[in-house]
This record gives C-alpha cells, sequence and structure tokens, in this order.
C-alpha cells in the first residue's frame, strides 16, 4: 500500500513541474489592458448663430480617463444677450486614430439625450434623432444677464428608445461635467 | 436574546408575546414527563478489545445521538424508565443494535468488523481528529435535505455567527462574526477553495449539492487549514463513498415560484464489492431561474443558471486508500440591471425618488450585467495508517477558475470583435499539496503535523482594470498537540508558519513592471475544554494569527458600477495581525441542546476600504473615493444556539447572533457589519398515522434588527429598518422499498413582507425578493446486492 503513497506523491511532483511551465509566460507578460471605450474629451464649440465662426472651444480633458492624472476643465464665458451657436464634439484621445464619440452618438441617437443646466443661461435643442426628439449634439445658447455660475452638461443613455421621454428617469448617466460659467 | 434587543424593535411587543406565548404552551406539555435517568455504553474494537473512539450511537425513535469519547465511552441523558433500542454505526465494521434500559452499569458493545469489506483498518485510516476547542458547528444530511435548491451561503446562514453579504438575489458569500472573503477560508473536497475570493460581489463557486455536511470552525484556530482565516473556515464535506456493495442513486427535485427556479440533482454511487475495494460516484446538478418578485415588481435579469457535476474514484484496502475527486462548477448570475449606474447622481435620483427602474416582466433571459463564473477542481488524495503510529496522508489539488463580468450594454459602437467581450476577465490557476501525519494517541498526547504548499498564478484579461496579474507561492508547516490533562480537562496547543512570495506584474503602458513581495506569517493558538459532565462542554481558546494582503488591497483601481465608488489600492500595505479570545458552553442533552459563544478579536492594521477625502472627477461626474488603508479594530459579539424538544411533538430552537465592530483609529465604527439578528423556530409532528408520513410542522419567525451602529454621513442611505420574516414548512417521509422518500412544501416570506438588507449590496435599488412556495422531493434508489452473493 506504500505504493499508492508514493504515486500519488510522484503524481503532486509531476503535476506541479507541468502546470507551472504551462502557465508561466502569459502570468510574466501581461497584455496591456485597452478599454473599450472611453470619452477622454469633451468640446463645447461656441460659434455666432449661424455657425458660420468659431468664437471659442470650452473643453474637458481627460485623456488617461477615470482615475489617474485629474481632469482639466475649462470655464465658459460668453456674453449677456448674444445668442450662440454650440456644437458638442466628444473624442476618443486615448486611441490611435483618435475616436470621434459624438459620430457614434448621432448613429445612436434615439439611445441619447444631452441635458444642459444652468441658472444663468438658456439652452435650446435643435437637432434631433430619429424619431424626431430632441438630441443635443446642437444648440443655441444665450444668457440674459451677467452673473456667475455653472453650466452642467449630461448626456443621457437609455437602454431602448421607447424609455427616451422629456420626464423618463430609466437612463444611465454616461457624461456629467459641471463647466464655470460667467456671462459678461 | 430577543428582550435584549427589543427596545428598538418597532414590532418588538408583539413579537414577545408571541414567544411568550409558544414557550409557555410547550412547558406545559413538557410538565407531562419526567425522566431523569442515565445511560453508558462502552464501545470496542473485535480482537482485543481495544476502546473505539468516535462512534456514533443513535437513539432510534428519538433525535438523540451521542459519540463515544477517547475511552470509547457514549453516554445519555435524560431517559425514561423504558426500553430503548440503540444503533452504533461506524465506518468499517457492521451496524450493531441492542436494546437496554438505562442503569448505572456500563454496558459494553463489540463491534463486528464488516466482512464484506474487510475494512478494519480505517479505524485509523478514515477518522479525522475531532476539533477539540474551537466552536465548531455543522450542518448535516438532514439540514441539506431541508435547504435543497439554496445556494451555498444561505445554507451556510443556518450557523449562528455566520450571515450572508448579497449582491443582488444570486449572489451571496459567508460573513462570519463580521469578517468575509478573503477573511473567510472555505476548504471544498479538502482544497482550500481558490477563486477571486477577495471580491465582495464574488460567490463561492460550489454547488451545495455535492456536500454531505458542512461544517463552519469559528475563529482564529484554524492552523491546520490556512494563515488567512481569521474570520473562520468553511469545510464543504461531500458524502463518504459508499461501503456497501451495490449501486445506489439519489434523485432531487425543487421548485420554486419566485423566480419560477427549477433545480434536479441526480446521483449514483457504486461499491464494486470484496474482489475490488473500488467505489465510485457521479453527481450533477442543473438549476435555472428567471426574473425575482419583489412584494411589488419583478426584477429585470435576475435569472440565474448553473450546471455543475462531480465525479469520484475510491480504493480502500486494510491499511490505506485514494481518492480521485473531480468537480465542475458553471454559473452564470443576472444582476438586477437597475443598479448598473453611471454616475452618482444616478444613484443619488434613485435614492432620494425611491425608484426601482425595471420593466416589471418575467423572463428567463440574463443579459449584461452579468457574471460567467467556471470553477474546475481534481483533487488526488491517499492516506495510509501506520501500525503504532498513526495515519499519513497526502494530497494534491489543482484548481482552475475563470470569471467574466459583463457590464450593461457598451453606450457606444464597438468593434464586433470585442462585442461579446467580457468587460473583466480572470483566470486563476491554483495548485496545493499537502502531506499530514497524525498519531495515534500515545499516552495521552495527540499530535499532528504537516506541510502544505501552493501555486498560484492569476491572468488578467478584459478590458477594463481591475487587479494585475500574479504569481503566489505559499509554503506552510503546521504542529498541533492535544492531551488530556485530567478526567474532565483537555488542552491543545497549536503553531503555523508561513512563507509566501509574490510577484506582481503589470503592464504601464506597454513596458512591463514586475513588484515582489515576501511575507512570513507565524500563528499561534492554545485552548482548553473542560467537562464538567459528560453533556456540557466549556471552551476557551486565545491565538494569533498574520494575513497578508491580497491583490485587490494592493492594486485594484477603478470604478465599482452598482456602488458608484472609485476604489484605490495601496502597494505598501503590510500584513494585518490579529489576536483573538474566545469562550464557549455546549450544553448537549438529549431534551436541551445549547451552544453559546462570545468572542473578541482584535486587528492591527486591519486593511479596510476608507473613504478618501477628495472625490474622484470623471467625465460621469465626482465619485467618491475610497482607499485600501490599516486601522485598528475591534470586533466582538456573541453567538447563540438553543433548542429544546419540549416533548415527542413539540420542539423549539432559537438561533441568533451580535457582532459590534469598531474602528479604533478614527473613532467610528466599521461599515457593512451584519446587524443583531434572531431567529426561532418550532417543529410540530404531526399525528397521522394513517398516511403514515410522518408530517412535521415547522414555522419559523426571524428578526433582523436595523443596524444603528453607523457613522451618519459614510452610507448614502442609512441602514434600512429592522425587519421580521415568517417562513413555513411542511414536510413529510415515506417509506419505499428503496429508501425513504421525503418531501416538503415550505413557503418563504409568507407574509409577502416589504423589507431590504443592510448586507446586501444592491440595497439601493430593490426590495428583496417576496413570498416564495419551495416544494421539494426526494427520491433515494438503492438497488442492494444481496450478501450471498460475496462468498465469504
Amino acid at each position: 500500500m506504500k505504493s499508492i503513497s508514493n504515486i500519488a506523491l510522484s503524481v503532486i511532483t509531476a503535476f506541479s513541474f507541468t502546470m507551472t511551465s504551462c502557465q508561466k509566460d502569459e502570468t510574466d507578460n501581461p497584455a496591456p489592458v485597452n478599454p473599450s471605450e472611453l470619452i477622454t474629451t469633451v468640446h463645447l464649440i461656441l460659434s455666432d448663430s449661424a455657425g458660420s465662426s468659431v468664437i471659442d472651444t470650452v473643453s474637458f480633458i481627460d485623456i488617461d480617463g477615470p482615475g489617474g492624472a485629474s481632469p482639466v476643465i475649462d470655464s465658459m464665458i460668453i456674453q449677456s444677450g448674444v445668442t450662440y451657436q454650440l456644437r458638442l464634439l466628444l473624442l476618443d484621445e486615448s486611441k490611435n486614430p483618435v475616436l470621434d464619440i459624438s459620430e457614434e452618438i448621432a448613429e445612436e441617437s434615439d439611445f441619447h439625450l444631452f441635458v444642459f443646466t444652468s441658472a444663468q443661461a438658456q439652452t435650446t435643442t435643435i437637432d434631433t434623432d430619429v424619431n424626431g426628439n430632441p438630441l443635443g449634439l446642437l444648440n443655441l445658447l444665450s444668457a440674459p444677464a451677467a452673473g456667475l455660475g455653472s453650466y452642467r452638461v449630461q448626456l443621457r443613455h437609455f437602454d431602448t428608445p421607447a424609455l427616451k421621454t422629456a420626464n423618463s428617469q430609466d437612463y444611465e448617466t454616461d457624461i456629467e461635467i459641471d463647466f464655470g460659467l460667467r456671462v459678461n | 436574546m430577543h428582550f435584549l434587543f427589543s427596545s428598538y424593535h418597532h414590532n418588538s411587543m408583539r413579537y414577545i408575546l408571541l414567544w411568550v406565548i409558544l414557550y409557555a404552551s410547550c412547558m406545559s406539555v413538557n410538565a407531562q414527563q419526567n425522566c431523569t435517568l442515565s445511560l453508558s455504553i462502552r464501545v470496542s474494537e473485535p480482537g482485543a478489545g481495544e476502546a473505539l473512539p468516535g462512534a456514533v450511537l443513535l437513539l432510534e425513535g428519538t433525535a438523540m445521538q451521542s459519540v463515544s469519547d477517547s475511552d470509547g465511552i457514549a453516554r445519555f441523558h435524560g431517559l425514561c424508565d423504558s426500553t430503548y433500542s440503540i444503533v452504533i454505526r461506524y465506518l468499517g465494521f457492521r451496524e450493531s443494535r441492542l436494546e437496554v434500559r438505562p442503569g448505572e452499569a456500563i454496558v459494553s458493545v463489540r463491534l463486528k468488523s464488516d466482512a464484506r469489506a474487510l475494512r478494519a483498518a480505517e479505524v485509523v485510516a478514515g477518522k479525522v481528529t475531532p476539533v477539540a476547542v474551537e466552536s465548531v458547528d455543522s450542518i448535516g444530511a438532514a439540514e441539506l435535505v431541508q435547504s435543497r435548491g439554496e445556494g451555498l451561503t444561505q445554507i451556510l446562514s443556518r450557523v449562528a455567527g455566520v450571515t450572508v453579504m448579497q449582491t443582488g438575489n444570486n449572489v451571496a458569500k459567508p460573513v462570519i462574526h463580521g469578517l468575509h472573503s478573503q477573511r473567510v477560508l472555505i476548504l471544498n473536497a479538502g482544497i482550500r477553495q481558490e477563486g477571486q475570493q477577495w471580491g465582495t460581489e464574488h460567490a463561492p463557486e460550489i454547488d451545495p449539492l455535492i456536500a454531505g455536511r458542512l461544517t463552519v470552525i469559528r475563529g482564529v484556530s484554524s492552523l491546520r487549514y490556512g494563515s488567512d482565516a481569521l474570520g473562520g473556515v468553511i469545510l464543504v464535506e461531500p458524502r463518504e463513498l459508499p461501503h456497501d456493495p451495490g449501486i445506489h442513486a439519489e434523485l432531487n427535485l425543487v421548485g420554486q415560484s419566485n423566480g419560477r427556479q427549477g433545480l434536479v440533482s441526480g446521483m449514483v454511487e457504486q461499491h464494486l464489492g470484496r474482489l475490488y475495494d473500488i467505489c465510485w460516484r457521479l453527481q450533477g446538478t442543473l438549476r435555472q431561474g428567471g426574473n425575482i418578485h419583489t412584494p411589488d415588481v419583478y426584477l429585470d435579469n435576475t435569472g440565474v443558471r448553473e450546471h455543475n457535476w462531480s465525479g469520484s474514484v475510491g480504493l480502500e484496502r486494510k491499511r490505506g486508500g485514494g481518492e480521485v475527486y473531480f468537480s465542475s462548477f458553471n454559473g452564470t448570475y443576472g444582476i438586477f440591471s437597475g443598479s448598473h449606474i453611471g454616475s452618482l447622481s444616478d444613484l443619488q435620483r434613485i435614492i432620494s425618488e425611491g425608484l426601482t427602474l425595471t420593466s416589471d416582466r418575467f423572463s428567463y433571459r440574463i443579459e449584461a450585467p452579468r457574471q460567467e463564473v467556471s470553477h474546475r477542481l481534481l483533487s488526488v488524495r491517499s492516506w495510509y495508517a501506520m501500525p503504532n503510529i498513526g495515519k499519513v496522508s497526502a494530497r494534491y489539488g489543482y484548481q482552475f477558475n475563470r470569471r467574466f463580468e459583463f457590464d450593461r450594454d457598451k453606450p457606444f459602437s464597438v468593434p464586433a470583435d470585442q462585442a461579446e467581450k467580457p468587460e473583466l476577465e480572470l483566470n486563476l490557476y491554483t495548485q496545493t499539496a499537502d502531506v499530514t501525519l497524525e498519531t495515534r494517541s500515545i499516552k495521552g498526547f495527540m499530535l499532528e503535523t504537516g506541510v502544505s504548499l501552493m501555486l498560484q498564478d492569476n491572468q488578467y484579461g478584459g478590458q477594463r482594470y481591475f487587479v494585475p496579474n500574479y504569481r503566489l507561492w505559499n509554503a506552510g508547516v503546521h504542529l498541533l498537540v492535544r492531551r488530556r490533562l485530567t478526567r474532565s480537562m483537555e488542552a491543545e496547543a497549536g503553531v503555523r508558519y508561513d512563507m509566501r512570495e509574490q510577484s506582481v506584474f503589470r503592464n504601464a503602458s506597454g513596458v512591463v513592471v514586475q513588484d515582489d513581495y515576501e511575507f512570513q506569517l507565524p500563528n499561534y493558538s492554545a485552548g482548553l475544554l473542560y467537562r464538567p459532565d459528560s453533556t456540557t462542554t466549556l471552551r476557551l481558546h486565545a491565538g494569533t494569527a498574520k494575513r497578508a494582503p491580497s491583490i485587490n488591497e494592493w492594486f485594484s483601481n477603478g470604478l465599482h458600477h452598482g456602488t458608484a465608488t472609485y476604489e484605490t489600492g495601496d502597494p505598501s500595505l503590510g500584513t494585518e495581525r490579529a489576536w483573538t479570545i474566545s469562550t464557549g458552553v455546549r450544553i448537549n442533552r438529549s431534551e436541551f441542546k445549547l451552544d453559546a459563544g462570545l468572542y473578541y478579536l482584535h486587528v492591527s492594521d486591519y486593511i479596510y476600504l476608507s473613504p478618501a477625502n477628495e472625490p474622484v472627477l470623471t467625465v460621469s461626474g465626482a465619485f467618491p473615493s475610497f482607499d485600501y488603508r490599516s486601522v485598528d479594530a475591534a470586533f466582538k459579539g456573541a453567538d447563540l444556539d438553543l433548542s429544546w424538544q419540549a416533548s415527542g411533538r413539540v420542539g423549539i430552537r432559537s438561533r441568533g447572533s451580535a457582532v459590534f465592530a469598531w474602528n479604533e483609529s478614527d473613532s467610528r465604527y466599521l461599515e457593512l457589519i451584519p446587524a443583531p439578528r434572531i431567529e426561532h423556530s418550532v417543529v410540530y409532528a404531526l399525528a397521522d398515522t394513517r398516511s403514515r408520513l410522518d408530517p412535521e410542522l415547522t414555522l419559523s419567525v426571524r428578526n433582523v434588527f436595523r443596524q444603528w451602529r453607523y457613522t451618519p454621513g459614510t452610507d448614502y442611505m442609512p441602514p434600512p429598518a429592522g425587519y421580521t420574516l415568517l417562513n413555513m414548512e411542511i414536510a413529510g417521509t415515506r417509506k419505499s422499498p428503496m429508501g425513504d422518500i421525503r418531501f416538503s412544501l415550505s413557503v418563504n416570506n409568507l407574509l409577502n413582507t416589504r423589507y431590504r438588507e443592510y448586507m446586501n449590496l444592491l440595497r439601493y435599488y430593490s426590495d428583496e425578493a417576496g413570498r416564495n412556495f419551495v416544494l421539494r422531493i426526494l427520491v433515494p434508489l438503492s438497488f442492494q446486492t444481496a450478501p450471498h452473493d460475496h462468498p465469504h
């Protein structure tokens, strides 16, 4: 019966060596983690109401994604009584070539809605999704009076187009950025 | 205990009244009897007639049983003056039966060898050293049958002191004395279960239907098993392979109304008889469930699918044996889709408006977010009984654990080749090898010594970084000594020393960075056991243990969807050092059983996810940030398990536990500690002589209090209110030529109570499950080979 123990021990030894050798390489050489998608950059492009000339670009930039280095967020400075065109450009600059996320949002327009919140400024969404509901990549922005405050940009993501209504609570927030706002 | 806690429970008056009435009514039943006699039986081996410790004696017609001590003596108390039938069982011997009346004299019984298998040597070979001084609780075959269809963790929570940490309805892990995850060690068929057990939303990858017994060893005293188990050790022991020639099979069927869940589990086993000494078993389980219903709505994507199987082959000879065991566990678990959020304001909106984001539809479909987990385990073991020395055993284990986590659908279009890939993929390869020597009692001393080795590789895949690759080596030695000091006092002392080397590999923008760590982990433990009489045991235990940090405590770095927190590890964290002292009393009389324990645990440099000052700012808003940090922590608590067979018909049981945890460094409460709870049950054996089903009715009330030990402002939502759940079960047994067919119908959450549990990580998003009807059927199928088939 000693042979049983002997067999077991040799099995143990044999297994440990074989297992060690076959896993070794992969553990030592981890592949870089490549997140499937990131929104590293949000540009708010302000131009005249016709959209013919760019006046200013206000940006949120966080190239390494959540965590790590903190994002850089610009403040928005606008004139009271002027109507601006506000266009959004969303990028993934961690990829090469850079991905245009706003293009992908436009393709899935019926799943998305941009919501803009500010006590100082009013935003009117011009563009619509495939069902004729507002989307928010293209807007008009104006402020009636001078003041200091904030401008919040939120991108809501709906599981199905049916859930996309003005008062729907069943969404997930993809983007939520508070920009500083000064109205002169 | 419930009087103590009732002051902060809203239903307290009604509740106390109910229990006073129940206890009082049972007392009147009990007053009719006056049985105070005792009976002692000495069990010995054939031949020289050596004392046989560890034999199981059952008093037929009652629930009483006793185990022979090291002098081979087993005692029964509280007997009436009448004739009793006693069955004596011991592995490798023929079952003996005797008729006795209680009396002063010790009755001697000499067992007969089981001639069919000639397995006398198993007196040493098959025996597990009884654990002397730790707090040990087992869930045996009967309770396992009652709990078929529940997950491993839910079954374990029947032990006082064990609670459940959940992520929704399908993912649950055991919490012992307020500690969980990497601080609770699970032994699956004798092998340390190595999954990604550090994750609070990672459940143990074990099919509870493989178990013949579940044992919970609480407290730092588990030197035999490893150095990490500050909370305790859970042993999942498969049933022993059969010893009687013939084919045995068993079929388990469970249906649950909530989630429309079905479970089918089958087992077939055979002992090939004397010529081969070989036995084998195959077992498999299929489980499928759909969306869970709260008292109000169906929760989207809360289904579950599992397919598990295991097989074993054993060889047994006179002095030794061997066994090969393999198990495969495969589970897919839906995570409630309304709990996956993109930003902190989503969570705040859900809480402040009391939203449950669900479509209120039933479906078996499991979409993302979901977990797909598989675990393969191979165990090869052999043992050999050396005459006059003891038993030596060797065991090799190989495990492969794979975890896929799929996040809720991707917000933007994704390349086709990545669309079906999990966001998180972790592959863990573990090998263990152990050699143990247990000596026979030599002049009152019993020794156990052993060496254990572990080699582990963790490989990361997927698109969302969580923990890096690593390779871990661990070598441990342990020595345990037990000695009987006086007739009624026993002492145990143990030491374990582990050495651990761990290399961590990270890819930092194309460059592989290697970090090496080394740990020395000494553990010590000592205990005293005092038996003033044969039914009472007092225990005192003290110990100290060290635990090395787990990979997430060093390197996790990422966002937790569901809890809306950003977690950051700290690679400079060192080991934890725990000190514990515990005491307890166990009374085991026929009509009355008590198991009560008190413990205190102090952990220096307790690694703890603590709130950081600065939130992490991301494109989807600011998230509260949590850092892994070392603090000094203290845990103290009490467990109580009381049962009383008030009469032949009525039995009462009360189980409760409370743990208080304090963060000494920051002078505040530790988060996510289970609230005090107590459960009472009454079993009533119905008089039903006609159908001969022996029906039994069980009514139980579970009371969980509000966790008021909470520092305001440290959670998005204060701990939920306490709750009371009512459960009912009716069970019966029908004798058949194949064996006993057992069936039961139970109703959980009978009153369809709306409640939330503090230990559920998804408590922000929905209520717990509503009423659930469960039907269980167990059909044994035995094809016993007639004894005359085997020549003697």
